[in-house]
């Protein structure tokens, strides 16, 4: 951890109130420097998601302030677009487009969004399916390959339009046992290549291992936050009983 | 796996029979019905009635006088008349052997000819002599106004551009006149407007009783043309006729009087046309050399040919209707014709036809069907495209996120703008879909044919069109663009909002993702229901024929008029119509089979 790098995303007192007056994010701040990988972990409906959504403008934020660098991203004048180009995104569904094929899939964003060619989408393209190791279905529909597979291709989806950040919803949840392996082991390649990352899990043996700083969220509010070293020595209550359950499950 | 072998067997059987049925209608179509088709020759035949006078007379002109009865004149003084439908003619004596030329009928007869020759006849019978001082050859005659013997207006015009005016005594006084060359043909409305016409695109006109004749402009292509007829038919028309088939009008309109602005119409034939008379301002005949007669009843547009097939080659002078039914015609070599049914042929009229079986009726039916079924397919297809970016552009609307706040009030309890919020968009769609969902088709056609060329929206578009085609397009499109609105809209809001977040998680814009993500696997989920939309339009069609399109159905309904074969026309009607939905319906299985994702929608197998 550079200490004087300016942060990648910078969160300060983010709240977001859903009509109805659901509170779901309240006061929420947070940095992620270059090269870090921040996990949020939490229980359901404690505002993970939202806060993740929240930073590139897939969910408008009620108030506070989110940061891209040094470019505010939400402020009206802002091009999101431009923004949400350079903030890559993994769903928990993956959300892979159904009618087109897996090299389809990763080029469309590099053609209409960055202007590529053909020819030059297709040679990134290639370069980041081969990380995520999907080199070999490149003509496949979502329909015909597995979870696992489709989460790889999302990845490299998003890895395709290189990013300053990668956003991960949950990237496991929607996956068998026995297909999550190769899905951490592509987002590990990435830690690896030094790619700041902000993950939201229930994985959290997985969060321990990857991250450099964990966020425990509950009821929209961050309750504890600290190095992996804190799901060891949980200081407060509600993550003890949180890890609790989770090892009991 | 058994499975898949019974599918496999079924999808065989099915391809089979449907091959089957595609197979009877090509037989019936490409086979059968041409092979009828070459037994059917049409024979064209004419609604005018021969009399043959004298071989050795040569008409010049002739003025009906009532529905049975004419006068003629002719070469070398003759005058012939008859009182019996031109049944038989008789001769009267002129008093002179000169040519005459042209005749004329307003209370008085009146004819005029070579060296100035005027002849009047107010008993019948009986001509007087009423010469012109000088001897020009006098072309025509006209009586401008006829009050009583001793109170008319006659004009007389002639070679070198002289026009006389005098009345049935006798009195003449010579015109001045712009032109010094031949004027063929003079005609009056009333006693004070008036045209005459003459060689070389020659027309002048007179609104002051001839004291005054200016020359008028003749359209483009028409200035080398000789002018053999003018026919002033009343204040807001008048025609004109001449060498190459030429044939013009002239209409009034708001403060410009006939005469001055013309347009050119197409006989199609390379004629002579010596003469015209009109019933009316639509109902037009012209006559011309080698035996010419034609009907116009739009005013000179799609002439139809009343020429006497194959016996007549003799030149026709003279053409006079004495109604829009009866008339006369006469012609060299002593030719005479009368019409009590307007020259046409009976067989064209509708009367009912019989038929010895269905091979002859079908012989009969099918150019005419097919005529219908073109001009059905003419308006469907440009309909479903019409329809279908109607469809897309409104389902992306009524799907829109374009919310536009309007402040209405501050009574908000903190002192806030209350707010009233909208989309624009989807309001302009809803309120679309909902016009057109819930009223008649039939009614919309009626609205969109009849309703809306009273304020002025023409859907001729440039004029290249005929209206009811553009009407039945506009009708047609509009509707199907609803229903099409609706069938989108449902297929769009099935996609899951993830492939939206997903779209717009890579940074395309919200118009992007819907053309590259949302729509495409829309519009896959949608063809089935799509595809039921098309056949509907096709069956929805038929209601064209309600405001005139001469699509199938209207082609059924005038063969039935004609021939009362109801179950024969009816039931090719339906072979024709199940013939286009039956190809569609293939067509578009075809294309759903072509565009199936793996994975998407509804029975998707691998």
């Amino acid at each position: 951890m550079s200490a004087g790098a300016l942060p990648i995303i910078r969160v300060q007192n983010l709240e977001k109130v859903y009509p109805g007056n659901v509170h779901a994010v309240r006061g929420v701040s947070f940095e992620v420097r270059p090269k870090q990988v921040v996990a949020i972990i939490g229980s359901s409906g404690s505002g993970k998601s939202t806060v993740l959504r929240c930073i590139n403008r897939l969910i408008e934020p009620t108030e506070g302030e989110i940061y891209l660098e040094e470019v505010k991203i939400n402020d009206q004048k802002t091009d999101i677009n431009k923004i949400r180009s350079e903030i890559g995104m993994v769903f928990q569904s993956f959300e892979l487009f159904a009618h087109l094929r897996v090299l389809e899939n990763v080029t469309l964003g590099l053609r209409k969004v960055r202007g590529y060619s053909r020819a030059e989408a297709k040679k990134i393209a290639c370069g980041v399916l081969e990380k995520v190791d999907m080199l070999d279905k490149l003509e496949a529909f979502p329909g015909q390959i597995s979870g696992g597979q489709m989460q790889r291709v999302a990845i490299a989806r998003a890895l395709a339009m290189n990013p300053k950040v990668m956003l991960f919803d949950e990237p496991t949840s929607a996956l068998d046992p026995e297909l999550i392996g190769s899905v951490l082991e592509s987002i590990k390649a990435l830690v690896n290549e030094g790619m700041t990352m902000i993950i939201v899990t229930h994985e959290i043996g997985f969060a321990r291992e990857v991250s450099d700083w964990i966020l425990y969220m509950d009821h929209g509010a961050v309750v504890e936050e600290g190095p992996p070293s804190m799901l060891v020595a949980p200081k407060t209550e509600r993550l003890q009983q949180f890890l609790g359950q989770i090892l009991d499950g | 796996m058994q499975r898949n072998n019974y599918r496999e067997e079924s999808d065989e059987r099915l391809t089979r029979s449907r091959f089957l049925v595609l197979f009877t209608i090509g037989c019936i179509f490409f086979i059968v019905l041409p092979v009828l088709k070459s037994q059917a020759d049409e024979v064209a035949t004419t609604g005018w009635d021969l009399t043959p006078v004298a071989a050795d007379v040569d008409f010049r002109a002739i003025a009906a006088l009532n529905t049975t009865s004419a006068v003629a004149v002719g070469e070398n003084g003759i005058i012939f008349s008859t009182s019996n439908n031109g049944s038989s003619w008789s001769a009267e004596s002129s008093g002179t052997t000169r040519d005459l030329l042209d005749i004329d009928y307003n209370g008085i007869i009146v004819a005029c000819g070579d060296e100035g020759t005027v002849l009047v006849s107010f008993e019948r019978g009986t001509w007087t002599d009423i010469s012109l001082p000088t001897a020009t050859q006098l072309s025509s005659i006209t009586i401008a106004e006829y009050l009583s013997p001793a109170n008319s207006t006659i004009f007389v015009a002639g070679n070198n551009g002289e026009i006389w005016k005098g009345d049935a005594t006798g009195n003449w006084s010579q015109l001045t006149t712009s032109v010094t060359t031949d004027l063929y043909d003079i005609d009056f409305l009333d006693s004070t407007n008036g045209i005459a016409v003459g060689v070389e695109g020659v027309i002048l006109g007179t609104e002051n009783g001839g004291n005054l004749w200016e020359p008028r402009i003749v359209p483009e292509g028409y200035t080398e043309i000789d002018f053999h007829a003018i026919e002033y038919v009343s204040p807001i028309r008048a025609f004109a006729a001449g060498s190459n088939g030429s044939f013009i009008s002239s209409s009034g309109a708001g403060d410009t009087p006939v005469g001055y602005l013309w347009s050119g119409w197409q006989t199609g034939v390379s004629n002579t046309l010596n003469s015209v008379s009109a019933s009316s301002i639509y109902k037009v005949w012209v006559a011309g050399d080698s035996g010419y007669i034609a009907l116009s009843k739009k005013g000179g547009k799609d002439f139809v040919n009343q020429t006497y097939p194959g016996e007549i080659s003799s030149d026709f002078h003279s053409v006079s209707m004495a109604t829009g039914f009866y008339g006369f015609v006469i012609g060299d070599d002593g030719v005479a014709l009368h019409t009590d049914r307007e020259g046409t042929d009976p067989a064209t009229i509708p009367t009912a036809r019989k038929f010895s079986g269905f091979q002859d009726y079908a012989s009969y039916a099918y150019p005419k069907l097919v005529e219908g079924l073109k001009n059905t397919l003419k308006i469907i297809y440009i309909s479903i495209l019409f329809g279908f970016t109607i469809g897309i552009t409104l389902a992306t609307f009524k799907t829109s996120q374009f919310n536009v706040n309007v402040p209405i009030s501050l009574t908000d309890s903190e002192g806030a703008w209350r707010t009233f919020s909208f989309n624009p968009l989807k309001l302009f769609a809803t309120f679309y879909t909902d016009i057109f969902r819930n009223t008649p088709l039939l009614v919309q056609f009626f609205f969109i044919h009849f309703g809306l060329v009273q304020i002025g929206i023409d859907l001729t578009f440039d004029g290249t069109f005929e209206r009811a085609y553009g009407s039945a397009i506009v009708a047609l499109g509009l509707n199907s663009g609803a229903y099409q609105t609706e069938i989108i809209r449902s297929g769009i809001q099935a996609i899951p909002t993830g492939q939206m977040e997903a779209g717009r998680s890579l940074g395309l814009t919200y118009l992007q993702t819907m053309r590259h993500v949302i729509m495409p696997q829309a519009i896959r989920i949608v063809i089935p229901p799509l595809g039921n939309e098309t056949i509907n339009l096709v069956l929805n069609s038929s209601l064209a024929s309600a405001i005139g399109y001469g699509e199938l159905t209207r082609q059924g309904k005038l063969l039935i008029s004609i021939t009362f074969e109801t179950f024969w026309t009816w039931g090719l009607v339906l072979l024709f119509y199940f013939s286009i939905t039956y190809t569609l319906t293939n067509i578009l299985k075809y294309a759903e089979r072509k565009l199936k994702i793996p994975g998407l929608g509804l029975g998707g197998e691998t």
